[in-house]
């Protein structure tokens, strides 16, 4: 068997995480019994930034497996995860895996469990020697409630996904909570309008595997030539055309993009395979939005918004790789509220774009609750580190007696970048982090511009808060002379707070650059080389007459601890 | 007629410069050697039909001076046989000191060469050892000597600068020393690191470090300033010269008019197709020995690639080209072709357009390599 089976994406294969959730449905037979149980499971992400398409699966869902290393014990995404899966009242497995590992210690991880809530017998697995597999399958039979749906009903099915197919156009991940839907149906979209004709209804396994109906309790797709993925907005209804249900189930909070950043060809011929790239790509993942946005340095691109800096990077690489283009991304930034003097309010999700500071009464930045668990040892490290980004201490809760569970409350900016990282290095590596999004908090913030030949380049601004800005500048600028290249003159890298020049550095003309010998008689030879130095030329962003490396934009973000 | 060049590759050493990635064999087998010196000869007979008079054989290598006088002569008087040269026929031979004698020198001058190209490359002990050279630098001289008696009367050295360990005071000795031999010509090469080198092995590994960049550039500007200060002007990038000493069969490439190559992985252009030929030594020998065409593979340059080929080769030279020579060759102006490249380079003081002719300012001459890729053609070269 493929190892990595559900995680198909290549992306997900290289770095070994679940990005997109994966449903499968199986049969089982209990020894002695004749009947088999169908089950269906989805598979989903552990990543913060993909917490939404985990609370889409849950909602689809009687049960949930919780799953925990039998070494690390419980971790924060351990915590957010459950926080969901008890928000969706649903029956609980508590798995411990990798019980084959010399260092597991199921016991001391059954009680951290117990201590953060989880009752019931946890059942203890090696996925890689295949040990505890019918213990699960048993569990599921005995503690996970079968679905309770009415199969007479008139038809309600939740979308909890959706994928465009070249072929059969949108294919509609549903789950059936009341009544069947098979492929002769006529279906209608209970916010969306939408009526089409079903032409084919299937399930996972985990291959498309097409079946006659689906009934109620099922999950599992169905395909009527939609050519709009729009139509079929996660969250909503289906409903039988002749004979509709009288109301939609609950539907899902749309995803609300957290980080911004704005996405530019390198070659402005290429903004309108770029906005190809996207639209596509939004397909397949309703939580990427995106508009036009103008640079005055990078010219015509996007601005987009992501759930999180891995969901960024993991567009930003599938733009690359998929559709081969070559991008300019701005260094990610929060959205800031903007408190008008008149009353009113304004969202600023690029940063070029907070108004002058005369037309402000107060800004607002976004705050997480953020969970943290480490060794006792490392509270102090941790403790300094959320200092040192703004952190208000909440609360410590001790899981057992050498692990504790910090909870502070963070502005998102601060955790945005490296804060991850920090954690790790200060912690060698024990820690485990997670968030959630809480509210917009007032905060003394400021844009800093950098500006290069003396004139603001756009694209590289970025709000800070005001104490850190003086640092942040100087560490920037610093950054920047190291990553631009020499260019044919000199060219002066400042740092600005409202007009006031707080650092500057400068990047040396290029003294000599030149081809010094003739290969006896090989000119194609230094053809080759003066069309390699032009390629490279072309993979930088000329701003004024300054040329511009992609790191350079992102410059923000190689910066250390601060 | 178009003046024509003929190079001759002697690809035969007795080491691996630690800086080279020539097409080079190391054998000290006579019968590999004079077999190689048969092939060149027939090669020539299969090619020799070419356009214009021969303006200069260039023997280069390799270590043409490996070749003994009697080889040299044989290939120089087939060359004359089958073709017409001109009176003021230049007939460089590439040496290595170290590599020949009193002898050998009378040899190769006896059969026609009257140039001799001398690769001393420093001054240093430490460096030519750096530089896996088999010489010091008491050989070399020795053989500037036995040359100038022979009655080579136009000898060109070469350095190279920029070498890992060398300082400016070591490249100020070091073009001091060359110019105390009055050589009538001087090439002068800043180091590139090619791949695959034994001494890119070494920079990448941490083993070499090159000089920084502004120390190579300070190292450039003294030795171009010692040279011209004694007489010899730089008239291309890397190659300075007495008044009528200048290299005439550099000055062939630089011009984009045609020449022969003769030997394994010899380049050859016959005014509109570059080709070169087979790479190996063997599989070399094999073709010509079985009467087989040498060529390894060519491109034919469409019109828009010939002009751009033109002005990038030509402003290489520190006069850059007429804009005459320029609407002779190709029916349009330079003006109408590339206006629109030039005119912001002028007004940027890149380049400089006087007297019919258009040439590098002295501070586009130091980047050139952002300037040239200007004239390049939009699209990747178009071949045929």
């Amino acid at each position: 068997m493929t190892p990595q089976v559900l995680d198909q994406m290549q992306l997900e294969r290289e770095r070994g995480i679940t990005i997109k959730a994966q449903a499968v449905r199986l049969s089982y037979r209990r020894p002695g019994e004749s009947e088999p149980y169908v089950m269906n499971l989805i598979d989903t992400p552990g990543h913060v930034d993909f917490t939404y398409e985990v609370s889409r699966s849950l909602a689809a869902c009687e049960g949930a497996l919780l799953v925990v290393d039998a070494s690390q014990g419980v971790e924060a995404q351990t915590l957010a995860n459950l926080y969901l899966a008890l928000e969706h009242d649903l029956a609980i497995i508590p798995v411990i895996n990798k019980i084959d590992l010399p260092s597991a210690e199921p016991e001391r991880v059954a009680a951290e469990l117990l201590e953060v809530g989880v009752e019931g017998e946890p059942v203890l697995v090696s996925a890689k020697l295949g040990l505890g597999i019918d213990t699960i399958l048993d569990a599921i039979v005995d503690r996970i409630p079968p679905p309770s749906g009415d199969a007479a009903a008139p038809l309600q099915a939740l979308i909890f996904d959706s994928r465009f197919d070249a072929y059969k156009g949108v294919l509609v991940y549903v789950r059936v909570a009341s009544g069947t839907l098979s492929a002769s149906d006529r279906i209608r979209f209970m916010q969306g309008g939408g009526e089409f004709q079903v032409q084919e209804v299937g399930v996972f396994r985990p291959a498309l595997t097409p079946v006659a109906e689906l009934g109620a309790g099922e999950v599992g797709y169905f395909a009527a030539a939609i050519r709009d993925v729009r139509e079929t907005r996660v969250g909503d209804t289906v409903t039988g055309a002749e004979r509709p249900a009288a109301t939609s189930l609950p539907g899902y909070r749309p995803a609300q993009p957290m980080v911004f950043s704005g996405l530019y060809p390198v070659d402005s011929q290429e903004y309108g395979r770029l906005k190809e790239a996207l639209e596509k790509l939004q397909l397949n993942d309703a939580a990427l939005v995106f508009e036009p946005e103008t640079s005055e340095a990078l010219g015509f691109g996007f601005r987009a918004g992501f759930l999180g800096l891995l969901h960024l990077e993991v567009v930003q690489e599938r733009i690359e790789r998929e559709y081969g283009l070559s991008l300019i991304t701005t260094a990610p930034n929060v959205a800031i509220r903007v408190k008008l003097p008149g009353g009113g309010e304004l969202l600023v999700d690029n940063p070029a774009r907070l108004p002058a500071t005369g037309s402000i009464e107060a800004l607002e930045e976004p705050f997480v609750d953020a969970s943290i668990i480490v060794p006792s040892e490392y509270i102090g490290a941790v403790m300094d580190l959320a200092q040192d980004r703004r952190g208000e201490y909440r609360d410590m809760t001790y899981l057992d007696p050498l692990r504790v569970l910090i909870t502070y409350r963070l502005p998102l900016s601060e955790i945005m970048y490296d804060f991850f990282d920090q954690l790790k290095s200060r912690t060698r590596g024990y820690a485990s982090f997670d968030y959630t999004f809480d509210t917009y908090r007032a905060s003394d913030l400021v844009r800093l511009d950098i500006l290069l030949n003396g004139e603001v380049v756009d694209a590289l601004s970025v709000i800070v808060h005001r104490q850190k800005a003086e640092v942040r500048g100087r560490a920037l600028v610093e950054k920047l002379k190291e990553l631009i290249p020499r260019q044919m003159f000199e060219v002066p890298v400042q740092a600005a707070i409202g007009g006031r020049v707080i650092a500057r550095e400068t990047v040396r003309a290029m003294r000599k650059d030149v081809l010094a010998k003739c290969y006896g008689g090989d000119i194609t030879r230094k053809r080759k080389l003066l069309e390699k130095q032009r390629e490279g030329k072309r993979r930088m962003k000329s701003v004024g007459n300054v040329e511009l490396p992609q790191e350079a934009f992102m410059a923000i973000l190689k910066l250390g601890p601060s | 007629m178009s003046p024509t060049g003929v190079y001759v590759h002697v690809p035969f050493c007795v080491a691996r410069c630690a800086y080279c990635d020539f097409a080079i064999h190391l054998t000290t087998d006579e019968a590999v050697h004079a077999r190689y010196y048969d092939a060149l000869v027939r090669e020539w007979e299969t090619r020799a039909s070419g356009p214009g008079p021969v303006v200069s054989i260039y023997f280069g290598g390799g270590t043409p001076s490996l070749a003994p006088p009697a080889a040299i002569a044989r290939i120089i008087s087939a060359i004359k046989h089958l073709s017409p040269v001109a009176a003021d026929l230049e007939v460089t031979l590439e040496a290595n000191p170290g590599t020949v004698t009193e002898d050998t020198l009378h040899g190769y001058r006896e059969a026609g060469v009257n140039r001799l190209s001398l690769g001393v490359q420093a001054a240093d002990t430490q460096i030519l050892k750096a530089m896996n050279r088999t010489h010091n630098f008491v050989q070399a001289v020795e053989a500037i000597g036995w040359a100038r008696a022979a009655g080579m009367d136009n000898v060109n050295l070469d350095a190279i600068y920029g070498y890992p360990g060398q300082e400016l005071a070591d490249v100020e000795r070091t073009v001091q020393a060359l110019l105390d031999q009055e050589p009538e010509h001087l090439s002068l090469y800043q180091l590139q690191v090619e791949p695959g080198t034994p001494l890119a092995r070494d920079v990448s590994r941490g083993r070499a470090a090159l000089p920084d960049p502004d120390l190579t550039a300070d190292m450039a500007d003294r030795a171009a300033e010692l040279s011209e200060a004694v007489g010899l002007r730089r008239y291309e990038v890397s190659n300075f010269a007495r008044p009528g000493r200048t290299s005439r069969h550099n000055r062939l490439y630089w011009n984009q008019d045609p020449y022969v190559g003769l030997g394994m992985a010899a380049h050859s252009f016959d005014g509109r197709r570059r080709s070169w030929n087979v790479r190996s030594l063997s599989g070399y020998l094999a073709r010509v020995e079985a009467g087989q065409p040498s060529e390894l593979s060519g491109e034919t340059l469409g019109q828009e690639a010939l002009m751009s080929e033109f002005v990038w080769l030509g402003l290489r030279q520190v006069d850059g080209i007429a804009a005459l020579n320029f609407s002779q060759r190709f029916g349009v102006t330079l003006e109408s072709r590339f206006g629109s490249v030039i005119e912001p380079l002028r007004r940027s003081g890149l380049i400089a357009a006087e007297r019919g002719r258009l040439f590098l300012s002295p501070r586009g001459f130091e980047v050139m390599n952002r300037i040239l890729p200007e004239f390049l053609p939009e699209s990747p070269q178009e071949l045929s």
